[in-house]
């Protein structure tokens, strides 16, 4: 397998006063042994419900759902005195209420939770800086280099537990260790609520054996169903059969597939400061009721490509395509796209190219979603402006994005938007704590009292 | 019958004693003054913050022991708000 090696570390402890704060890092030298990796899955349960009952003592205990704010939300997430009832995430509310009658609905604070999970980071990223964000509620670390500091995977998870407690008060989380992700994530799952489950190179056999597929990290409904459909149920099953059969069945992903079935997976843990760039950048918006007035899309449009834009150039991206996504009331989707010559950030550009594809598509029903995207990237594209109208332009963007990076988003804006929609701040999965895919879910409308 | 949280927004400058620096709390609200009442903060059940472009704005939600109020100190403006109260009521089906 290799070359033999042996490893050994050189600890050093740093220790950073920034207030109360303490960083430690280890800096580990490879002149020894390939060792197995040890990765954890940190997994928050029932995040943004256990937020809220800590905000407000009166719900601990209680059965509760978070919503949005519009008329039509779901459940974002329950508590797990809800879920006793059945409860779930994604239904609408009058279900959660037709099954659990005294159920306390919850308008979700998005700020809560973004700053939240950036408070989670810090904690996990004392114990070592491999930290990858998966979701707002979700992390792994690669803790292979902290044990020998700490002692043992265990006191990190423990420690990392308590610290939780003692920071954010009543969160708890389930936590998978394992020697890699795939693995680690099962192992999380496990045991919930404040579970913490350890997967050894030796269990893995006898774990995955009856394992059904839908159960791995990577399999969902469709492929489950197609797995079904050649007798296939077991990841004991998976792991068995042949590759030849489901490389035709599946191309590329067989492999991957019967090698996720053995439990094998090399994916490294990605801290967010080594992600690849950004391959588009978007926002869609679903309305709070379905429009077929045009001006009114055109406004969303305007709305969305300014949010868009302002991430583009914060980032320092700039695109060739622009798409439109739009979404009918019984939710058939379809996004069209427009690419040009020349790369661009302006949010006016991205404005122009998408009213220009919405006029060229005849709408069947009212709109009840409307999404807005660039991609086609390039990252520190500098645009020399040639004629004194975009001279003026690049300067009018330039000012804007000045004044409401010093006052907030939208405090210096287009007149069509003085009536815009409020975005309900809805986290998506790719929201990460840093960089272009930090989005400022700020749901505060009234800016009055913060001047 | 179901509940709901009923959120009375206030959005109001108010006058704030607070301590800071206190045993790892960077800033802790003690008291408060709103419409004329002064109320004492009990507990503080929740921190967190919030960036409005070069503003830090730092929440908290406390309670007197009869209601929850969120409140919020604006570091740029060293402005204190009360946002809103928070009470719980139950309506029959």
């Amino acid at each position: 397998m290799g070359l033999q090696f042996f490893k050994s570390q050189i600890v050093i402890r740093k220790s950073y006063i920034r207030g109360e704060n303490q960083i430690a890092h280890t800096l580990n030298i490879f002149t020894g042994v390939a060792m197995d990796k040890t990765i954890m899955h940190i997994d928050m349960n029932a995040f943004f419900a256990s937020v809220e009952q800590q905000v407000n003592p009166t719900l601990r205990g209680k059965p509760i759902a978070v919503i949005g704010s519009n008329e039509r939300t779901v459940v974002t997430t329950s508590s797990y005195e809800a879920r006793a009832y059945g409860v779930k995430t994604g239904m609408t509310k009058y279900e959660a209420m037709r099954l659990c009658p005294h159920i306390i609905l919850v308008a979700g604070d998005t700020s809560r939770y973004t700053d939240t999970c950036r408070r989670l980071v810090e904690i996990y990223r004392q114990y070592t800086p491999l930290v990858e964000v998966y979701s707002v509620d979700e992390a792994f670390l690669d803790v292979t280099g902290s044990i020998p500091l700490f002692g043992t995977v265990e006191v990190i998870a423990k420690n990392i537990k308590k610290e939780i407690r003692k920071t954010l008060g009543r969160l708890t989380c389930s936590i998978g260790i394992a020697p890699n992700k795939l693995l680690a994530k099962l192992g999380s799952d496990m045991k919930k609520p404040d579970g913490l489950v350890i997967i050894q190179q030796g269990d893995i056999g006898k774990l995955l054996e009856h394992l059904p597929v839908q159960e791995v990290w990577g399999i969902g409904p469709r492929l489950e169903m197609y797995l079904a459909t050649m007798g296939i149920k077991t990841c004991g099953e998976l792991g068995r059969a042949s590759i030849h059969v489901l490389k035709n069945r599946f191309g590329v992903i067989g492999e991957r597939l019967k090698l996720m079935a053995q439990g094998i997976d090399n994916s490294p843990v990605i801290p967010m400061e080594h992600e690849a760039d950004a391959k588009s950048v978007g926002h869609s918006m679903t309305l709070d009721r379905d429009v077929s007035d045009i001006e009114m899309m055109e406004r969303h449009i305007l709305q969305l490509s300014e949010m868009v834009g302002r991430r583009l150039r914060r980032g320092g991206y700039a695109g060739r395509t622009v798409a439109l996504t739009l979404r009918y009331p019984d939710f058939a989707t379809f996004t069209r796209r427009s690419t040009v010559e020349t790369c661009m950030n302006s949010s006016i550009d991205i404005y122009l190219a998408a009213r220009e594809i919405l006029n060229t598509i005849r709408l069947q029903q009212p709109i009840r979603l409307i999404g807005v995207s660039v991609c086609n990237l390039t990252k520190n594209t500098v645009q020399l402006p040639l004629f004194s109208t975009d001279r003026v332009k690049q300067a009018a963007t330039h000012t804007m994005d000045t004044i409401n990076d010093r006052y907030g988003d939208f405090c210096i804006m287009w007149g069509a938007l003085i009536e815009r929609y409020h975005h309900k701040g809805v986290i998506s999965p790719a929201w990460r704590p840093a960089g272009v895919k930090c989005v400022n879910l700020s749901t505060q409308k009234d800016k009055k009292a913060n001047p | 019958m179901f509940g709901e949280i009923m959120i009375t927004e206030i959005n109001e400058t108010i006058k704030v004693g607070a301590i800071f620096g206190d045993n790892k709390k960077k800033l802790k609200p003690v008291w408060f003054i709103w419409s004329n009442q002064k109320y004492l903060v009990q507990e503080i059940s929740y921190v967190w913050t919030e960036r409005m472009g070069k503003a830090v704005i730092r929440h908290f939600t406390v309670t007197d022991g009869a209601n929850l109020f969120s409140i919020s100190y604006n570091t740029d403006t060293l402005v204190w708000t009360l946002h809103s109260i928070e009470t719980a009521e139950q309506e029959m089906n």
